[in-house]
């Protein structure tokens, strides 16, 4: 395997793969960074030109892109507080106080690094996984993909912030937009109101954008201030750089609950960078999340690069997408005279190792590319709020609009976002009603087929077990767990 | 307005929303009701009962420095009356003109910049736009004219 | 201000948009190099699924070929209309689409079935379309080693359940759903998984443990579990051929139909309501798995025209060896026998319409005429 690994490089490192690799990657950033615009947009308007291409160059620009999605959409997410793509939405929860610091650069340093480590790592797993992928995979079963749902949910509740009865409120408003659409159990739609639109459901594009950037518009004009209150930008990616090196342990669990979250099918990444911001905020000693802590960044920045190497898993080797990016990846592979499926380890093995291998430098090359940018770019946060809303208002529409390209997204748009606007303003927190979105399908679903299938009886399976004292862990506080982390993670942050 | 008064409104108004929703959820079959009924219920009752407890807190004004903070309205309606109209201006006229119209008067009005400033502005963004569209099939909402 | 606003969407999109030109310029170069002959330089595909999909990757595929094959070389397009599983792009194409012969559908099973079984959201007339070309696809069934053996013992005295993962109880699921009807077979079906790899996986898990994949993810995903003794086929879908009779699947020579097994366990051909309704599906949503389609009303000399530059697609040997590893590996079909292929399909009797909708609403509680 080794042997193979060093054979996929020189493959990778072929000048005509590389130049359509350093396409995929600028392609993925300016995609990451526009709101609104996430990797399925990406692959979608990448998929017309893969077809004929040599696997190898077509794998180069997709996973190229992929890559480093995660990476650029940190910008808007902590320049604007405004998600660059769903799976940055935890990192405005103190990337964006950073930013109103002043402390923008020290943020995006540290991001850009955890990104760069996430990605990475995330490639690792990939590689070190192919062997024993399917008994992992295989191990998750129904009831045990309930049960993540519901730690998923259960993090909602960590972050509901100072009122529980809001908190637990907004998760379950969450999950009762997430169920408009078609039931999982049978094919019947539900609050569609008669419109064919709603019978594919809100699309989550839609609402993360809708619920943090039409707030944050609003504000930035009638309190006409810039992103940063201080008005002045410290120098400080290399201190953001070092913040990371101090929180290692951290990095490392966060992008290996992102690889695990990636990795098991059906739960769908989205939620992925939540997580790990909620690990974070239960296992970390002495930490201020949600004010502006560095870790806050670090934890969310580290797991959702991580994502993509352990979604890879599923899709290249079940056929299963975990999300609608991997589904276009899919889709691609095929136009390529490929199919996913077992051989791709066997007849098919130095394709995915090169996937592995574009995937390591991609993240590389990318956190690079976006350190460059960071100080032209953070130049955003000093712009007075009535000069920059319009230009990112045409931004944001556009954006929006992608999703189904239809007018509802735009109407969808304009509800949630005053339904965030009101949630802001009388301190609701909108973390748990994404959480909740988010998780809706698949805790309806797998709760439904649990249930089908083996009556109450699954309750008793082991990891079933496992993961509900897990929630109960978590839940009750987190005391017990904070005493394993490391005494070195008391040092950071500021 | 005050944002404790806000506050009852607004929990009112999530109470109507799942009360309207286990009401409609009723109306699916069996195995479409579980869940969202479930949740509507459930959402009901929280509602309900925080409703009832910030009632009595604002009656009570245990919070006072809470109970006269107020809260902007007229601000913040102008804007999203802004933006309003900027998506009616799309839906009738296309992206390009409403882009062009609400970008200038925008600027002219609301952040006070000078003519020439503004027009060099609003032109970097229509090339952007159009690039978008153009280049890598971004897509335009449709308008009633068609374009 | 404005000019650092100006100058970092200069910077940001520089590297990017660049980059993005060289290829979209690539795509576009064989585009108009005559334009003298008469017909359209644009040809449109709409396709109501997301890009990425079966039925949009199908229509991708088709794209070259009809570039070279129709005169005047058009540029194809892809444009995608996701939503409603496939009926909001086909009541768009039938009501919005020109009908002006440069606009084509893409159309699958999703938009078949629902049509025959007259789901009220449908909005569209198959019949009012030209069908250009087509393509099957097919399906297997196949089980645990030792359900395998007692089914082949007889599934009269079948004593443990089967159980079944799908997805929903009127796609594809509906055709596999039907032929354990006809058989006879006691099969619990848990519906609501998210697609045919999650339901292949249950199968893996042993949360199921009978199952059904299309063609490619059979010889790609089933095919290794057979060599390792994990799974045993049991039948295929079949096909219909153009007497509308249930045969074997050109795919799958050496595996037996619906019909054989039946025969094999009761001594007689299968008959009755639920068999018609089975043969009648497997038409529409099987034989008939996608279609490319013109509207009815789009000017003759387009239609003509495309249909002859289906009939040389057919010929080509290179499309031929393509569709081979991207498509499922079945000829296409063409012409009048498209044609008459798609009035069996679609020509279901009143009677097999109310037991079908009547199935659905006994066994899953759905009510199609509503959806």
């Amino acid at each position: 395997m080794i042997q193979s690994a060093i054979d996929a490089l020189f493959i990778v490192l072929d000048p005509a793969r590389l130049g359509y690799m350093f396409l995929g990657i600028s392609i993925g950033i300016v995609v990451g960074l526009l709101p609104g615009l996430s990797g399925t947009v990406g692959m979608a308007l990448l998929l017309p030109f893969v077809f004929g291409l040599d696997p190898y160059i077509g794998m180069a620009l997709l996973i190229g892109m992929i890559a480093v999605i995660h990476t650029g959409d940190t910008f808007p997410s902590i320049l604007l507080g405004i998600p660059g793509t769903s799976g940055s939405q935890a990192t405005i929860m103190d990337g964006f106080p950073l930013a109103q610091r002043g402390q923008a650069s020290r943020a995006m340093g540290a991001a850009f690094f955890c990104s760069m480590v996430g990605g990475v790592i995330g490639g690792i797993a990939l590689f070190l996984t192919i062997p024993i992928a399917e008994p992992l995979i295989t191990s998750f079963s129904s009831p045990e993909l309930f049960m993540l749902t519901m730690l998923g949910l259960s993090m909602a509740g960590m972050l509901a912030g100072k009122s529980v009865f809001k908190g637990v409120m907004a998760g379950l408003l969450g999950l009762l937009i997430g169920s408009v659409g078609s039931a999982p159990a049978v094919p019947e739609y539900r609050y569609t109101f008669d419109t064919l639109y709603l019978t594919q459901g809100i699309s989550l594009p839609v609402v993360a954008i809708a619920i943090f950037a039409f707030p944050i518009i609003i504000t930035m004009l009638t309190d006409r201030t810039t992103v940063s209150k201080t008005g002045e930008l410290q120098n400080g990616v290399l201190r953001g750089i070092k913040d990371s090196i101090k929180n290692k342990f951290l990095v490392i669990r966060s992008a290996v609950v992102g690889v695990l979250i990636g990795f098991i099918p059906g739960l769908g990444g989205s939620v992925v960078d939540w997580l790990a911001y909620g690990f974070g905020k239960k296992t970390v000693k002495n930490n201020h999340f949600g004010e502006g802590d560095i870790r806050g960044v670090i934890a969310p920045e580290s797991a959702n690069n991580a994502k993509e190497g352990g979604s890879l898993v599923p899709t290249l080797l079940f056929g299963i997408p975990g999300s609608g990016t991997t589904a276009i990846l899919l889709g691609g592979l095929t136009l390529m005279g490929l199919q996913a499926g077992p051989q791709m380890i066997t007849s098919d093995l130095d394709i995915t190792l090169s996937i592995v291998w574009t995937l390591v430098l991609a993240n590389v090359f990318g956190a690079a590319l976006c350190i460059i940018l960071i100080k032209p770019i953070s130049k955003l946060s000093l712009i007075p709020g009535e000069k920059i809303v319009p230009f990112l208002l045409v931004l944001l529409v556009i954006g929006a609009y992608q999703s189904t390209m239809s007018w509802g997204d735009l109407v969808i748009f304009v509800i949630i976002g005053l339904l965030g606007y009101v949630m802001t303003v009388l301190d609701w927190p909108r973390p748990p009603l994404l959480i909740g979105f988010v998780l809706a399908m698949s805790a309806e679903r797998y709760y439904w087929i649990s249930i089908e299938r083996y009556g109450w009886d699954w309750i008793s399976n082991p990891l079933v077990i496992v993961l509900a004292l897990l929630i109960v862990g978590l839940l009750s506080g987190g005391a017990i767990m904070k005493k394993f982390s490391k005494q070195v993670e008391t040092k950071g942050g500021n | 307005m005050n944002k404790s008064l806000a506050n009852i409104l607004f929990t009112a108004f999530i109470f109507i929303l799942f009360t309207a929703a286990a009401f409609e959820a009723l109306t699916f079959s069996r195995l479409a009701q579980f869940f969202p009924l479930y949740i509507s219920i459930a959402g009901s009752v929280l509602a309900l009962i925080y409703l009832i407890k910030i009632i009595i807190e604002h009656i009570k004004e245990t919070s006072p420095e809470e109970r006269y903070e107020q809260l902007q309205i007229l601000k913040p309606f102008r804007y999203i009356v802004w933006v309003l109209a900027y998506l009616l201006l799309i839906y009738v006229f296309g992206m390009l003109i409403a882009t062009t119209v609400f970008l200038f008067v925008f600027l002219i009005w609301e952040s006070k910049m000078k003519i020439l400033p503004s027009i060099l502005s609003v032109a970097v963004m229509l090339v952007l736009i159009t690039y978008l569209s153009a280049a890598i099939n971004i897509a335009w909402p449709t308008s009633l004219l068609g374009f | 201000m404005k000019k650092i606003i100006t100058m970092i969407a200069i910077i940001i999109f520089c590297g990017g948009l660049m980059a993005l030109s060289p290829i979209t310029k690539g795509s576009s170069s064989d585009t108009d190099e005559k334009g003298e002959e008469s017909g359209h330089d644009l040809l449109k595909f709409t396709v109501p699924f997301e890009a990425g999909g079966g039925t949009d990757i199908y229509g991708r595929f088709m794209t070259p070929y009809f570039s070279e094959h129709t005169p005047n070389n058009p540029k194809v397009q892809v444009e995608n209309i996701p939503g409603g599983a496939s009926i909001t792009g086909t009541n768009h194409y039938a009501n919005s689409v020109a009908p002006d012969g440069a606009n084509l559908l893409t159309s699958s099973a999703s938009s078949h079935v629902p049509f025959m079984l007259e789901q009220s959201s449908v909005d569209y007339d198959l019949t009012e379309f030209k069908p250009i070309i087509g393509s099957p696809s097919g399906g297997v069934v196949y089980t645990t080693p030792e359900n395998a053996e007692k089914i082949h013992n007889g599934i009269g005295d079948m004593e443990s359940t089967l159980f079944h993962a799908g997805i929903s109880p009127t796609g594809l699921d509906l055709s596999t759903l039907l032929s354990y009807e006809v058989l006879g077979m006691d099969v619990k079906a848990v519906l609501g998984y998210e697609g045919r790899g999650p339901s292949r996986v249950a199968f893996e898990q042993g949360e199921s443990n009978i199952d059904f994949q299309t063609t490619t993810a059979y010889n790609n995903n089933v095919q290794p579990m057979i060599e390792n003794g994990k799974a045993v086929p049991l039948y295929s879908l079949g096909q219909i051929d153009e007497k509308g009779e249930l045969v074997r699947d050109p795919q799958f020579p050496d595996i037996p139909t619906v019909k054989e097994v039946y025969m094999e366990q009761y001594g007689e051909e299968p008959s009755g309501e639920a068999w018609e309704a089975y043969t009648q599906l497997i038409n529409a949503s099987y034989t008939m798995n996608k279609v490319i389609w013109v509207h009815k009303d789009a000017p003759q000399e387009e239609i003509d025209k495309l249909q002859a530059s289906a009939e040389t697609i057919a010929q080509d040997s290179e499309f031929k060896e393509a569709s081979l590893k991207i498509l499922e590996g079945y000829d296409v079909y063409t012409g009048d026998d498209l044609q008459q292929r798609i009035n069996n399909a679609f020509n279901i009797s009143d009677e097999n319409k109310a037991w079908i909708q009547n199935y659905l609403y006994e066994n899953y509680e759905v009510d199609i005429t509503k959806l």
